[in-house]
């Protein structure tokens, strides 16, 4: 690494913090704007970069898609053949106008491309395609055109997307932090099969099966030991063949595919990040997951990975959600090194049945801060093939009402630093990762092989058709989902009433993290493994802290559980009595003020009163019509659908200057 | 029919997101029940939603015009076995499907649940069509050509779309949102389009949003072609543009 790419301590000048990112020695909050160079005329690069400023983004971000610039083996386009190609160009324009850029070469991007991103002499290698369980291949039926999917376990994918990579060197070594705009990149795009995530639909690849026996055998070492916990009587582990859906007393043999499954996933981003780790860029690599929180995927697991700093979670809510938001922002707050949705839905692909309005967009983000979002990824703000509704049009015009909204939202949120603000809540619920590993298990072939695609919906089969019969032997939890369980469910609908603020997470979490807390409530069902369970008993005995655990018998009483029993995790600071408005609290780095954040999830007006234990100033920061005041309640009301923002100050006589 | 080198640009997002309401019709069969039979002989039974449905015994028990006569509300029976599934999931990702586009993939995923062995499809006699491609595809224009769509409710301008058709494929899908200021003013874009298009024959169909649904949902009920939606070659007025030709009178079924 080349001594302008780090400081005395050799560390490199670009790092993601708890709050955003660290440039040099400012710290930013990471809010950055999507837009692809290539699906617009480079005569409009210069202006929509100006009207991406314009919304007050700092930050730009696109993906470098390997079909675009290699499409042909080996013939490579940066900008010689075709303009709106020339990645160089286009990042040099970036620093002339004073962006930060983040990259993401993939090699999966999907983008709503025909092929992800992948060119086609990849994807029809027969070498590097996946396989199902009879030997042909794995389809993923995308809207314009159907296309094999890579095996992960391919080395040539990882052979040729090196080779790839190494073409962008030049350019991205020239442009990256401190010499140039790029700050950080992204290892792969949503690793996880092509959104195929179900056990027994992938791969069956003779690569894949060869890595799958040497998962096993480095598990049990011998096949005896095999043998004993397999009922089985092989001689070697050659012999071996994946399990190609659930049959009753295999379960330990279809346990450990699903577990090998989400091995390969760790291993396709470890060699994804190893690649990009030897082109030696001075930036930080993260990752997106794509909105799994169970199995295969993990984003603790994940962050584990060397030399990657960030594992975050795509968001691509629905109008007006606020289930989806809540859980995963939840999640990844108690998960996550950064809560960070690297890409936030702006606008949408052409093919969805929903299209959200400004204001519906709005409110999921500011929804998403609420619950702890640190860091966000808007995708897309500038329009292109495929997608529509953003600020910015293809041709560098704008939507008013979406650019208004941006630049109201950014400028709100530098202007009061909001990043820096942080939620502290005082309890963690512990959802079961094993759980949903077991249900994965226990599966039957379902194939999901059709997308959430509204025009070639029709052909598909719901997957829980072919989710198998409880074994009356086994404790399973009775939600289908791999990431519900009806204890955990149950335990969070008592929390959001008492209006307790809580984190989520699962086994995977380090225990330096899980110590933050007070209170744990914790799913278990007898079936998981020795670690989290001594885990979960040496929580219990540290002084001040609380263990509830529960699973499928214990639904009734959390049923009957009392706000009462759960005052001493309670919030002190204020109270409010509207079942509609939800509230989180974010403290300042010095704790004297903190942001309020109020939530009318009904979408009709509401009347708010916030009480606060002691007389405190309270200044309207985003959407409580410009108030201000003095005393111990805050009284206005809140439209329906919407986030009101308010700075609360705790030392009255810090207010000097505040109207009453 | 649809190209993969498919371009779709320029979707005003207040056109746009009544999408939905407008190909609400085109997917024939609403109420679906899948069976699965699994190797253990366990029968499951859900609907298209994924809920449990208590269904079993009727169609293991009824003739298909009696169950259909029982429960006029379900559009279709999918009953599987492992062995029928296992074939249907390997024939539809062979290597020869590569090639297809994604509709006549679509219909063939249809055609090949139908056909396997260990599948058995019941469908409601009231259903012509299974499959929105199946329609579709036999209604669109084979040579070049462009479709202006404007749907409107209560006369105001609820959705449209420009759909362009090059050698039998769909390549191009926009609104009028390419004509900025224009986009909701009906006599402007089919003007625009015709300068826009100038070589390719162009099409229109203008009507309100009741009107729609009533005939795209008849597209899959009715015997005879009768209710079809047909498109106004030149859209009928002649004067938009001169390249338009004024050879209307045997002017394709377009819709």
């Amino acid at each position: 690494m080349s001594s302008g790419t780090c400081n005395a301590h050799g560390n490199k000048m670009v790092k993601y913090t708890a709050n955003g990112i660290q440039i040099g020695n400012m710290e930013l909050p990471l809010y950055s704007a999507t837009f692809h160079y290539w699906r617009s005329e480079a005569c409009h690069w210069e202006q929509i970069l100006e009207q991406i400023k314009g919304m007050h983004f700092k930050i730009v971000e696109t993906y470098i898609p390997w079909s675009v610039h290699e499409e042909t083996e080996g013939c490579f386009d940066f900008g010689s053949k075709a303009p709106n190609k020339d990645l160089d160009a286009f990042l040099s324009l970036c620093e002339k106008c004073g962006l930060f850029a983040i990259v993401r070469p993939g090699p999966h991007i999907n983008a709503e491309m025909t092929n992800f991103g992948y060119p086609e002499w990849i994807l029809y290698d027969e070498e590097i395609q996946a396989k199902n369980p009879w030997g042909t291949t794995v389809i993923y039926p995308y809207v314009t055109r159907q296309f094999p999917i890579p095996s992960y376990a391919s080395e040539q994918l990882y052979v040729k997307t090196e080779r790839y990579f190494k073409a962008l060197e030049p350019i991205l070594k020239k442009h990256s932090y401190p010499d140039g705009c790029i700050i950080a990149i992204q290892a792969d795009n949503e690793t996880c099969n092509f959104f195929r995530d179900k056990p027994y639909i992938m791969d069956y690849s003779s690569q894949s099966v060869a890595a799958y026996r040497q998962f096993l055998q480095e598990k049990y070492k011998t096949a005896e030991t095999l043998n004993t916990e397999y009922n089985t009587c092989y001689h070697d582990f050659k012999e071996i063949v994946p399990p190609e859906g659930y049959l009753n007393g295999e379960l330990t043999r279809c346990l450990d595919w699903v577990e090998f499954k989400e091995e390969q996933i760790l291993d396709t981003l470890t060699k994804m990040v190893g690649i990009l780790n030897r082109l030696a860029l001075p930036i930080p690599i993260f990752h997106n997951c794509a909105y799994q929180t169970y199995t295969p995927v993990s984003v603790q697991r994940d962050e584990k990975i060397k030399g990657l700093a960030v594992a975050g979670i795509d968001a691509y809510p629905e109008p007006g959600d606020t289930s989806m938001l809540k859980e995963r922002v939840r999640y990844m707050a108690g998960s996550s090194r950064l809560p960070y949705i690297p890409e936030f839905g702006s606008g949408s692909w052409f093919d969805r049945l929903t299209l959200l309005n400004p204001s519906e967009e709005e409110f999921a983000y500011l929804y998403a801060f609420m619950y702890g979002l640190k860091a966000a990824g808007y995708y897309m703000t500038v329009e292109r093939d495929r997608w529509s509704g953003c600020p910015v049009r293809n041709n560098g015009s704008i939507r008013k009402e979406y650019y208004t909204m941006f630049a109201n939202l950014n400028q709100t949120a530098q202007t009061e630093a909001i990043f820096q603000y942080t939620r502290k809540p005082r309890i963690l619920v512990l959802r079961s990762y094993e759980m949903g590993r077991l249900k994965a298990a226990m599966e039957d072939i379902s194939q999901n092989t059709l997308s959430s695609n509204c025009f070639i919906a029709g052909p598909d089969i719901p997957p829980n058709l072919f989710l198998s019969e409880n074994d009356t032997s086994l404790s399973v939890d009775t939600k289908e989902a791999y990431y519900e369980e009806a204890y955990i469910i149950e335990a969070c609908k008592k929390l959001d009433e008492f209006k307790l603020d809580y984190n989520l997470s699962d086994c995977y979490l380090d225990w330096e993290q899980i110590c933050r807390y007070d209170l744990l409530i914790a799913s278990v069902y007898g079936q998981e493994n020795r670690n989290y369970q001594e885990l979960l008993n040496q929580f219990q005995k540290l002084s001040g802290k609380k263990l509830i655990t529960g699973g499928i018998e214990a639904l009734n009483s959390v049923k009957s559980w009392k706000s009462e029993a759960f005052a001493e995790w309670a919030d002190k600071e204020c109270i409010l009595l509207n079942p509609n408005i939800e509230y989180t609290i974010h403290w300042s780095p010095n704790q004297k003020s903190y942001l309020l954040y109020l939530a009318n999830i009904d979408s009709v007006k509401q009347p708010v009163t916030v009480t606060f234990c002691e007389n405190r100033i309270f200044i309207s920061v985003l959407n409580g019509n410009g108030l201000e005041g003095k005393g111990k309640q805050l009284c206005f009301s809140l439209a329906g659908k919407t986030v009101s923002i308010w700075k609360i100050h705790t030392d009255c006589k810090e207010g000097k200057g505040v109207s009453l | 029919m649809i190209s993969q080198n498919l371009t779709v640009e320029y979707l005003h997002p207040d056109i746009w997101k009544n999408i939905g309401v407008i190909i609400e019709n085109m997917h024939p069969l609403k109420q679906i029940l899948y069976v699965y039979t699994n190797r253990q002989g366990t029968r499951k039974c859900v609907d298209q939603t994924g809920s449990p449905c208590r269904f079993e015994t009727d169609i293991a028990e009824l003739s298909e015009d009696l169950f259909f006569f029982r429960h006029p509300e379900i559009d279709e029976v999918r009953c599987y076995t492992p062995e029928g599934i296992q074939y249907y999931n390997k024939k539809i990702q062979e290597p020869g499907v590569y090639g297809i586009s994604i509709d006549s993939y679509v219909t063939l995923m249809y055609q090949i649940q139908k056909d396997t062995p260990g599948i058995h499809i019941m469908t409601n006699p009231k259903i012509k069509y299974r499959c929105v491609w199946d329609k579709v595809s036999k209604m669109l224009p084979t040579h070049n050509a462009v479709l202006l769509l404007w749907i409107e409710h209560h006369k105001e301008l609820f959705f449209n779309c420009i759909l362009q058709f090059q050698n039998r494929e769909l390549v191009k899908i926009t609104t009028t949102d390419r004509y900025d200021m224009f986009y909701n003013q009906f006599e402007e874009c089919r003007k625009k389009v015709c300068q826009e298009f100038p070589e390719t024959e162009y099409y229109e169909l203008k009507m309100e949003l009741a009107e729609w649904k009533k005939r795209t949902k008849d597209w899959y009920y009715c015997e005879t072609d009768k209710s079809s939606v047909t498109a106004d070659k030149a859209g009928g007025s002649h004067d938009c543009c001169n390249d338009c030709s004024d050879n209307d009178t045997d002017a394709p079924i377009l819709l």
